[in-house]
């Protein structure tokens, strides 16, 4: 499988009379995109804000994150989402990198997220730099929260592609190739390397999107990397905290797959990609990972794998079951979570389940830490959420948990912790 | 220029001995005793800063009247302008150790300024405040002074120039037990793929997440029969009245609520919903017996397995709860059920 | 967590969770299998009936393990008493 990825460069967005793109700058019509968001009537009252990197601006109601892409030989994007059904991760696929599209909305019992575009907040997340489309919509008058998360996620994806429509015809900044055929001996002896990753299935809203359908439906099974980096995974989640869930743009984006992917006949042999869901109760959970294990050991043949999960505390047992299967077969591993140590960081128990097989962990931080962020001149998205309360343009002492991507369970993040 | 206000015992502070344990808080301009040390180390180092004032307490007066002790002690520098406290060194003396503590956790709340002491670490005030206030770790007894002081004059004055502070071993400081959010250099991925190629060569890696090393509690002996004893019902699952009367937090709960057994039985759903943020509450919900079990409980002790089902059942919400608060409405419900008489309880949690 | 809380203050608990492991990485001293995270003590594929049989035999089981000393904690596989 042959992708390549054609990045076009953002370094402003504006309003404009037609959407295009030029000099490194992304026009925007207004009307036109609210017009094709406003389509479905799911949604009512839609705008649309637009915040750059260093303006005094606080994005609130934040559901979903994702970046405007475009497949050149489809013309579509997110198949089985959104495109037709097809599979990702090869051909030629348009980027507009330093763009972001944000879902917004307000619903009790949804989990919206939070980003300054400047002040001791930014540095917490790569969305203080990118430059930044956002959504703002209201639920039609009696919508459940389960429909409004669907509206809200055709109306991201339907943004991404209209937006990346804007690169047809136009020069690329920078090309990259991912490609992981290589003649046997370039890989020789190379460490063979394989990626689980475990994907949140406890309920509508509360899971991605595979190709389209729910992950509590599949056992696990092997993706090629390219597919991952190339929209055949969309963020579902709409009732769990960013924190604790991969935005679509991470999993565009995924640090793992293209650290991985980057360093395949050089430092490693990357052999695939097993997903594979989070069942809730302890007899799936054994038989998940026994599968996803026997997956990445006699399918993938792999010597190591990288663990990540989804979700809160429970699915710490699934990341122990999976360490365990995976080195009881010889595969040795190493996870990526983040801790649970109360605001003080005084916690005695970092995760809610533990194996001594877990020796070597990387901690994306405490998610109960908390942060100062300034007060700010603007605010886009609203001044209330349901999880924090209201007045939110003045000075706040929050949990990190609510700004994207400080606390990340893919490793996109700098955060970690160390013993004081 | 830096006002330094400094803490001292009978014994620094020169009053006397343990004979003037007992002495009354007193405040004296400038520094005393060590202090006058502190005084040095700013000038040699050419800093601008002298201790404007030291306040002394007798050991046996602070630790039997702490409440009363400390607020003489705080009115008496109400009304001095000052930038940094620093109490002690204590070094292994356990009634200073505690006044130092305890006056460095008051000034800090009280006046919002930087706090530093010192103490040897099997002194008991280091186990006691240790996560309130940072203690620089000294010697056994006042041989250590010279080596002590410099230490804590210099994690101080970072924390006045409002520099995050860093490593125990590197700054000198008691670990307080806490592991801190800080910003890597690296990706979190990219420091994972890296440990994984290094485990693979067969290199021993560090891992960032320790192991725990858990409180293990000896089981509570069994009931000798179940005939005649009274059983509650616990949950994590926050079931509770539609509406939550109670404000039960629906995550990092801090307490608990009690309810009628018998209006859950009878009301079932159409009063009591799970309100807990940690999973999809839908079967829940939808009969609220699948997380609290009075219909089967009810069923055994009409057949005589047990004798009587509490009147009552105790809910909280089991999701993001710190140890500590954890503890403290363990601790709560433990008592209502021994008050209650009852013998042994049942916890259902998601 | 609350059952060792409860323990500690001489009261025999028995947690029924369906996630054994935490329990037991938390060093839960009873602890009986429940069905599932979302339904601790009840199973949305079984009639109401049938439901409330499990129910009343998981129930049965916690009971019992109230009345008995706590044996060491193992694989625990659902229909596992401690």
């Amino acid at each position: 499988m042959n992708l390549e990825m054609r990045y076009f460069d953002v370094s402003d967005i504006q309003f404009g009379s037609k959407t295009s793109y030029g000099g490194g700058c992304l026009f925007i019509n207004r009307e036109e995109l609210i017009a094709l968001i406003s389509e479905d009537k799911r949604l009512r009252h839609v705008d649309m804000e637009l915040a750059n990197p260093g303006e005094k601006t606080r994005i609130t109601n934040i559901l979903d994150i994702l970046e405007p892409r475009i497949n050149l030989e489809h013309r579509d994007y997110f198949p089985g989402m959104l495109g037709a059904i097809r599979r990702a991760g090869e051909g030629t696929t348009n980027v507009l990198c330093g763009a972001a599209v944000f879902e917004i909305g307000s619903m009790q019992g949804l989990c919206g997220a939070l980003v300054d575009m400047s002040g001791p907040g930014a540095g917490f997340t790569p969305h203080s730099r990118t430059h930044n489309v956002c959504l703002l919509t209201e639920p039609s008058a009696g919508l459940q929260t389960v429909e409004y998360g669907l509206a809200l996620k055709a109306a991201g994806l339907k943004a991404s592609v209209y937006l990346a429509r804007a690169t047809l015809g136009a020069a690329p900044s920078g090309m990259e190739g991912f490609n992981l055929d290589l003649p046997r001996r370039d890989l020789g002896n190379l460490p063979r390397v394989g990626y689980l990753m475990q994907l949140h299935s406890h309920g509508d809203s509360r899971e991605p999107f595979v190709y389209g359908d729910n992950t509590r439906r599949y056992y696990p099974t092997i993706l090629h990397p390219n597919e991952i980096i190339d929209g055949a995974i969309v963020c579902g989640h709409y009732n769990i905290s960013t924190a604790i869930k991969n935005s679509t743009y991470t999993i565009l984006n995924h640090p793992v797959v293209l650290g991985l992917h980057r360093r395949h006949g050089r430092e490693l042999n990357f052999k695939g990609v097993v997903i594979s869901p989070e069942p809730t109760s302890l007899v799936e959970i054994r038989r998940t990972s026994m599968m996803a294990a026997g997956l990445l050991k006699h399918v993938l043949q792999v010597d190591g794998v990288i663990i990540t999960k989804e979700g809160g505390g429970h699915t710490d047992v699934d990341l122990m079951e999976n360490c365990e299967a995976c080195e009881a077969l010889g595969i040795k591993t190493v996870i990526i979570d983040n801790e649970w140590l109360g605001p003080d960081g005084s916690g005695e128990l970092p995760l809610l389940a533990i194996s001594p097989r877990a020796d070597v962990m990387v901690s994306v931080g405490n998610v109960d830490g908390m942060i100062n962020l300034s007060a700010m001149e603007k605010i886009v998205g609203g001044t209330f959420m349901h999880d924090l309360g209201g007045d939110l343009q003045q000075s706040l002492h929050i949990p990190l948990r609510f700004i994207p991507n400080a606390i990340s369970q893919a490793g996109f993040t700098h955060l970690t912790t160390e013993g004081r | 220029m830096l006002r330094i206000i400094h803490y001292v015992n009978q014994f620094f502070g020169q009053i006397g001995g343990e004979d003037k344990a007992g002495a009354e808080p007193v405040v004296r301009e400038g520094a005393v005793g060590p202090g006058m040390l502190i005084d040095q180390l700013l000038a040699g180092q050419g800093k601008q800063g002298r201790v404007v004032a030291t306040l002394i307490c007798g050991d046996n007066y602070f630790t039997e009247k702490t409440e009363r002790a400390a607020e003489e002690l705080i009115r008496l520098i109400d009304g001095t302008p000052f930038d940094v406290f620093i109490a002690g060194p204590a070094f292994n003396a356990g009634r200073y150790g505690i006044a130092c503590g305890e006056m460095c956790k008051q000034v800090k709340e009280k006046f919002g300024v930087p706090v530093i002491t010192g103490m040897f670490h099997e002194n008991p005030g280091a186990d006691l405040y240790k996560r309130h206030v940072h203690i620089i770790a000294t010697t056994g007894n006042a041989a250590g002074m010279s080596q002590a002081m410099p230490k804590m004059i210099q994690l101080v004055l970072k924390m006045f120039r409002g520099e995050p502070v860093g490593r125990p071993e590197d700054e000198g400081y008691i670990p307080q037990g806490v592991r801190a959010n800080i910003l890597s250099d690296r990706l979190a991925s990219e420091r994972a793929i890296e440990l994984l190629l290094r485990k693979m060569r067969g290199e021993e890696v560090p891992t960032e997440i320790p192991f725990p090393s858990l409180d293990v509690v000896p089981a509570a002996p069994p009931v000798l029969s179940l005939a005649g004893v009274t059983i509650a019902i616990v949950t994590e699952g926050a079931l509770v009245p539609i509406g939550n009367p109670d404000g039960i937090e629906s995550a990092r709960a801090t307490r608990f609520a009690t309810y009628s057994v018998a209006e859950l039985e009878k009301l079932g759903p159409e009063k009591f919903q799970s309100i807990h943020r940690g999973f999809d509450t839908t079967l829940i919900n939808e009969d609220p017996n699948r997380l609290v079990p009075a219909d089967a409980l009810r069923e055994l002790e009409r057949e005589g397995v047990f004798g009587k089902l509490h009147d009552d059942f105790y809910v909280t919400a089991g999701v993001a709860t710190t140890m500590e608060n954890a503890r403290k409405i363990g601790q709560g419900i433990a008592s209502r059920l021994k008050k209650a008489g009852v013998a042994a309880a049942i916890l259902t949690s998601t | 967590m609350l059952e060792k809380e409860i323990e500690r203050a001489g009261i025999p608990a028995v947690l029924i969770t369906a996630l054994v492991p935490t329990a037991q990485t938390l060093r839960a001293n009873r602890i009986v299998p429940g069905i599932g995270i979302t339904n601790p003590l009840g199973d949305p594929n079984l009639t109401r009936e049938e439901e409330k049989t499990l129910r009343k035999k998981i129930v049965l089981d916690a009971l019992k393990t109230l009345a008995a000393k706590p044996g060491k904690a193992k694989n625990l596989q659902q229909g596992d008493v401690t």
